[in-house]
């Protein structure tokens, strides 16, 4: 009995031994990537290396809602402050049960209008359309019956007029300069299809006009971690990717599109959760599938700020809901696993994804049960399982770090001590507690799979201080 | 133990890095400290000659050396940049003018220095250089010369400084030559910064149109459409020619499109039968060539005009449909009646004309309520 398990505990130590070679390799070369393109782009900036002038691309900025009257009207006036000329703003209201719809209406003076939309992708009926060009940019909002985001994505691009657009959530708000730098991307290069910005928790920033005038660490202990995820994944993975044109999410939060591409390979998918990655996964097998000359982009520069769930439940909530949009994502395009026909889409992202994203929660939970059987058995050596947890945590705390204060340092925030210390004391609770936390929820996910349908998360006004807020006040 | 070293490796470099932050962020400081000293220093130099030019002499030789030679560092021409923005950035002073003025043969030397420079810091000259220039000064030949070289590299912000900084000279033949040569090397340049560039041009546009339609041929496709947009914007005097582009079969696509959008913007009674013919084309392929007339057709009156617009409003294409209805709002009909004949027994059609007279009645109820 105790020979066979020898066997087993010996081959799985060669496993965790090359799969956390493997993780610590990749998560290094992506920090250090991460971190020298921004101070790389931080020299750009300063020696003019980017387009000085305001060039404006017409741009539809789509807001799926779904029971979002706490945030919409903040989300709309951070929208109306954008510094930019050319763009109209679209929000779909989902089959609200709340009074989304009215807050919009009577906030913005929206007038019901029999407006017609061609129904390219599709999606279910517009129940009614209001609009109002009382502002810098026409408002239009759709109310109409309850499909999930992906329906409602799909309606604001049959609505759009313009040959881009930008999805941006209910619940976040954009900087002024964020749509000048999302865009820039593709006046540098014609064949950019899709461009990825950064996505920042706003809990702790305050933000006036569009612009962050303060920043602090969060209160909450559980956001403040977050932040430090953030980072380390916004910061790190998806610079590494974009520089072989690998990336293959695109966070819903804040994703900026070219029109005739995303409907000529069909749109958002309605039947998936995770639709935002799905979407960039079918771009990349389209595009490649056509032999359509493409760039997906990063741009780190531009930062739609997003409120981190501040309760565990809501964080569950939501990283469930990821996992499955993950699982769904992946599994709708297993044919590009390793194919060189889809070159390094296929040979490493999609790779990377599927071993250290969507089964990582499984060998992990896998791994702290064979500890533990080795443990009751007496095979463990505990000193030497300490010491390498030890290595562990404090590895990643020190990457989580490095993406953390990179980013600080290179886009000029101003931290207080106290902040610095708590980031540093967080990073390794971040590791050593909360991940394992979330590799459980992600583990449980799949067997709790549900119909498409939004996440409830508790919202907050967020506090954006606008123009067009004080005035309404 | 193998993985163990390699980990406990990993986790100094790591480490490392996190120092590096740290030692880079006091680093930026310093920078900035000295930058500052730097900053002091030029400005001293700087009163000193424009008091010089105050009391009617000149900038003295010495200082055009000092600026040529200590320019040549990047360090010290963002120092300069910052002494220029704070000190000398009153264009209209006549002091500050005929400093800038004077410094030329500095700048000339630099524009020549930083040609053989890296891109980024040739990129960087190029961009302080547009914003430095004197405007529309006269005596800027060589630099102009040196900066059409510019477009030889392969960096895009080098090529779009450079641009900037000859749009800002105001020369048209800089401005064809550097296109010229842009076509030749095969840099891309999106359309819109191009043409957005060329409408900040401060020299004489109707000449710099003329120079440009006479070299059109030696443009790329995409150059020529950025021209083309230019054009439509600056000038209603190229009609007949737009004209040709428009009914030439043979012509890009894209072009023709812009010269029917350019009879959108200025009429042109012999351009009217081809748009109909557009407009009235049903078929699919050409559905591009039918929307963009029947907006365009908006600039145009008559009957023809309407029962082509009527007709166009049942296009199976709904951008026609779209357009067709907006251009009847704008130049057609004005009751509800003759608006709810063109759209009878078609469902589409009347639906869009629905929308454009709810628009219509929206914006009115709007302005009544403001008068």
């Amino acid at each position: 009995m105790r020979e066979p398990l020898q066997i087993l505990l010996y081959y799985v130590g060669i496993f965790f031994t090359l799969y956390m070679i493997g993780y610590a390799s990749f998560l290094f070369l992506s920090v250090t990537v991460g971190s020298t393109s921004l101070y790389d782009a931080k020299r750009n900036n300063a020696l003019k290396n980017e387009l000085q002038r305001d060039y404006y691309i017409p741009v539809s900025i789509i807001v799926p809602a779904h029971n979002e009257s706490i945030t919409i009207e903040a989300t709309i006036c951070s929208l109306l402050a954008l510094d930019y000329l050319l763009y109209e703003i679209i929000v779909v209201d989902d089959g609200s049960s709340d009074n989304t719809s009215q807050v919009m209406r009577e906030k913005f003076h929206m007038a019901h209008i029999n407006r017609p939309i061609q129904r390219r992708l599709r999606c279910q009926p517009s129940e009614a359309v209001f609009e109002t060009n009382d502002y810098k940019v026409p408002i239009t909002l759709i109310r109409k019956k309850n499909g999930g985001k992906a329906d409602a994505l799909n309606m604001g691009i049959n609505a759009a007029r313009y040959p881009y657009f930008l999805c941006i959530d209910a619940d976040s708000v954009l900087q002024s300069d964020s749509l000048k730098k999302i865009i820039r991307p593709v006046l540098e290069d014609d064949s950019v299809v899709a461009v990825g910005g950064a996505v920042r928790p706003c809990n702790g920033a305050e933000i006036e006009d569009g612009k962050l005038i303060r920043y602090r660490m969060p209160d909450k202990l559980l956001a403040c971690m977050q932040v430090l995820e953030y980072d380390r994944s916004f910061l790190a993975s998806r610079i590494l990717f974009d520089k072989f044109n690998g990336n293959i999410i695109i966070s819903g939060a804040f994703g900026l599109f070219k029109k005739s591409t995303v409907m000529e390979a069909g749109g958002y998918d309605a039947s998936t959760m995770g639709e935002d990655m799905e979407l960039v996964v079918r771009l990349h097998v389209f595009c490649r599938e056509h032999g359509i000359r493409y760039r997906i982009r990063y741009a780190t520069d531009a930062i739609c700020w997003t409120q981190a769930p501040e309760k565990l439940s809501d964080l569950c909530k939501q990283r469930r809901r990821w996992h499955i949009g993950l699982y769904q994502s992946m599994t709708a395009h297993w044919r590009i696993l390793a194919s060189t026909k889809y070159g390094m889409v296929g040979l490493i992202s999609y790779c990377y994804f599927l071993i250290y994203e969507l089964m990582s929660p499984y060998i992990e939970v896998f791994g702290t049960m064979v500890m533990a059987l080795a443990w009751i058995t007496d095979y463990l050596n505990v000193p030497f399982m300490l010491l390498y947890m030890a290595i562990y945590v404090v590895y990643s705390s020190v990457l989580s770090l490095t993406a953390f204060f990179a980013r600080v340092h290179t886009i000029d925030l101003k931290l207080t001590f106290t902040d610095s210390i708590k980031a540093v004391g967080l990073c390794m609770a971040e590791v050593a507690c909360l991940r394992f936390i979330l590799a459980w929820v992600r583990v449980t996910a799949l067997g709790r799979r549900k119909k498409n349908v939004w996440g409830q998360i508790e919202r907050k006004t967020i506090n954006f201080n606008s123009k067009e807020q004080r005035e309404g006040a | 133990m193998g993985s163990e070293i390699m980990l406990l490796g990993y986790g100094a470099v790591c480490l490392s890095m996190l120092v590096f932050n740290v030692v880079n962020s006091l680093v930026m400081k310093k920078k900035e400290l000295r930058l500052d000293k730097r900053c002091k220093k030029l400005e001293e130099k700087v009163r000193v000659q424009t008091g010089y030019i105050k009391d009617g002499r000149t900038v003295e030789e010495k200082h055009i050396r000092y600026l040529s030679q200590r320019l040549s560092s990047v360090k010290n021409l963002a120092a300069f940049d910052r002494v220029m923005e704070h000190y000398l950035g009153d264009e209209d002073d006549r002091t500050v003018w005929e400093y800038r003025n004077q410094i030329q043969p500095a700048i000339l030397h630099l524009a020549f220095i930083y040609l053989n420079r890296g891109d980024m810091e040739a990129a960087y000259f190029a961009w302080f250089l547009s914003k430095n220039i004197p405007k529309r000064y006269q005596g800027m030949v060589a630099v102009e010369e040196i900066m059409v070289q510019y477009m030889k590299k392969r960096n895009l912000y080098c090529r779009v400084n450079a641009l900037d900084a000859l749009y800002g000279f105001g020369s048209a033949e800089s401005i064809v030559k550097a296109l010229t040569l842009l076509s030749q090397e095969g840099g891309f340049i999106h359309e819109k910064i191009l043409t957005d560039g060329l409408l900040t041009f401060t020299g004489s546009h109707e000449k710099l149109i003329e120079l440009l339609w006479e070299n059109i041929g030696r443009l790329s496709d995409k150059i020529q459409l950025a021209v083309l947009s230019y054009i439509r914007f600056k000038s209603g005097s190229y009609c007949e020619s737009m004209f040709e582009i428009m009914t030439d079969a043979g012509r890009d696509k894209e072009q023709r499109l812009m010269a029917i959008r350019y009879f959108g913007r200025y009429f042109y009674e012999p351009a009217l039968e081809p748009l109909l013919t557009f407009v009235s084309d049903l078929n699919p392929f050409n559905w591009e060539y039918a929307a963009i007339s029947a907006s365009s057709l908006a600039k145009y009156s008559g009957e023809k005009v309407i029962l082509a617009l009527m007709a166009a409003v049942h296009s199976p294409n709904w951008h026609v449909r779209y357009n067709a209805a907006a251009s009847l709002e704008a130049s057609g009909p004005n009751d509800w009646e003759t608006m709810d004949a063109a759209g009878r027994n078609d469902r589409y059609a009347r639906e869009m004309l629905m929308y454009r007279m709810e628009l219509k009645r929206v914006r009115e109820t709007k302005r009544r309520n403001l008068a």
